[in-house]
């Protein structure tokens, strides 16, 4: 009997609040389907961290330093992340990129607010929240060594799954009727197999001449798109697609959660950390807008300012969003092609956005 | 944690140097694209041609 009590006399208030905070999680994951292959793994883990004396902390570390401190996880999840995007709507119209460059705007005025707080080394990795792009936020976190890893996946994942909520009052905020409006009519444009299979490869080149600490996120990314792509390994692909993406996606939200023992997790700066990963979302959707408007200004055919959100990266929610507020201005207004298109782009610009912030800080 | 405003200003250059880099970069990459799509449109063209030809 003495064991038992010396274990419940064990716990701490703090570990009951992870509790609650771990069981939130699952509740979001299961009842509001909110990023569940993600937050029930972590919610799961939260609570199994937090119990006194837990004996599930030494295998959770062996398996963080056997995936996440060499970003092994993260990296090969980008490999069945690669394999799943069809870059098909963004090649016939390679303009659209330049939306996903702009809404990539979030991350470094999020890091000269974080700066307000912490060091640069923690403000960068929390500005990478803006990248609304887990596998990245983790790269960046981990190469720069930061102590609130277990705070930014959290507010990462948080907020993806929290783009419907999070992005239109901000679209709205920042357009007008008449611009939510404007239709853009689908030009469908062929894209030759050659195109597809040499994108990822140009792409992987020039970001790993701008920015060679980029070059395993966009590389493992490029490569499983090369895969989907090349036609010859469609058995990869599929394998890319489902089980490896799946197997990784169990460990790593796991994983992660050893990042959440209350007397790491509870702290004000996790606060501040949600706070600022807030603000890297609002300032991403409105740099696309308004770089949409300016756009706008010199271009013959105008754009629906709208896609201009859609450059956020989370996939493929950010691109659904911006089609489902077009269509709820006019039921004539289709935008899905264009916003996935954008979306996709800010895939690549996140990456590459990663990438830069590792070269400046590492 | 200590708060340090004058920190946000003396930072304002990595905003300015990173959204200059992606510009840059994402440039290239659609340039490029853009060429390539020429490239195999033409290419895809010629053959198309040639096929009708060849039908004839």
């Amino acid at each position: 009997m003495d064991f038992l009590v010396e274990n419940l006399s064990a716990i701490t208030w703090q570990q009951v609040v992870m509790w609650v905070i771990g069981g939130l999680l699952i509740w979001l994951a299961i009842k509001k389907e909110m990023e569940p292959t993600l937050l029930l793994p972590m919610g799961f883990g939260a609570i199994l961290v937090n119990l006194p004396f837990s004996g599930a902390i030494h295998t959770l570390e062996e398996l963080f330093n056997a995936g996440i401190s060499n970003e092994l996880f993260p990296l090969i999840l980008f490999i069945g992340i690669g394999a799943m995007i069809d870059f098909s709507p963004l090649l016939s119209n390679p303009k659209l990129m330049l939306f996903g460059a702009a809404a990539q705007f979030g991350i470094f005025f999020t890091l000269c607010m974080a700066s307000m707080f912490f060091d640069l080394k923690d403000a960068a990795s929390i500005a990478i929240i803006g990248a609304a792009d887990g596998p990245t936020s983790i790269v960046v976190a981990q190469a720069l060594n930061s102590k609130y890893l277990g705070a930014i996946m959290v507010a990462a994942y948080s907020y993806m799954a929290l783009v419907p909520i999070i992005q239109p009052p901000i679209i709205k905020l920042c357009t007008t009727k008449k611009e939510r409006l404007i239709r853009m009519p689908y030009v469908q444009r062929e894209v030759s197999q050659t195109t597809k299979i040499l994108f990822p490869i140009i792409i992987t080149v020039i970001a790993g001449i701008v920015a060679p600490d980029s070059v395993a996120l966009v590389g493992f990314l490029m490569f499983g798109n090369l895969i989907r792509e090349c036609g010859v390994l469609n058995s990869l692909s599929d394998t890319a697609q489902n089980v490896l993406a799946n197997l990784i996606t169990i460990f790593l939200g796991i994983t992660i959660s050893l990042r959440m023992q209350a007397a790491e997790f509870l702290a004000p700066e996790t606060l501040l950390i949600l706070g600022l990963g807030l603000v890297a979302f609002i300032f991403d959707t409105a740099g696309g807008i308004f770089f949409a408007k300016i756009y706008n200004i010199f271009a013959k055919t105008k754009v629906n300012p709208m896609i201009g959100a859609a450059g956020i990266s989370a996939f493929p929610m950010s691109g659904r969003v911006v089609h489902k507020m077009g269509l709820a201005e006019d039921p004539q207004n289709f935008l899905l092609m264009h916003s996935i298109g954008v979306n996709v782009s800010g895939q690549i610009a996140s990456v590459i956005a990663g990438g830069l912030i590792l070269n400046f800080f590492m | 944690m200590t708060f340090n405003p004058m920190n946000f200003i003396s930072n304002l250059s990595y905003m300015a140097v990173g959204m200059v880099s992606i510009f840059i970069v994402i440039g290239v990459i659609v340039a490029l694209t853009m060429f390539l799509n020429m490239v195999t449109n033409i290419k895809a063209i010629v053959a198309e041609e040639e096929a009708a030809k060849n039908n004839k």
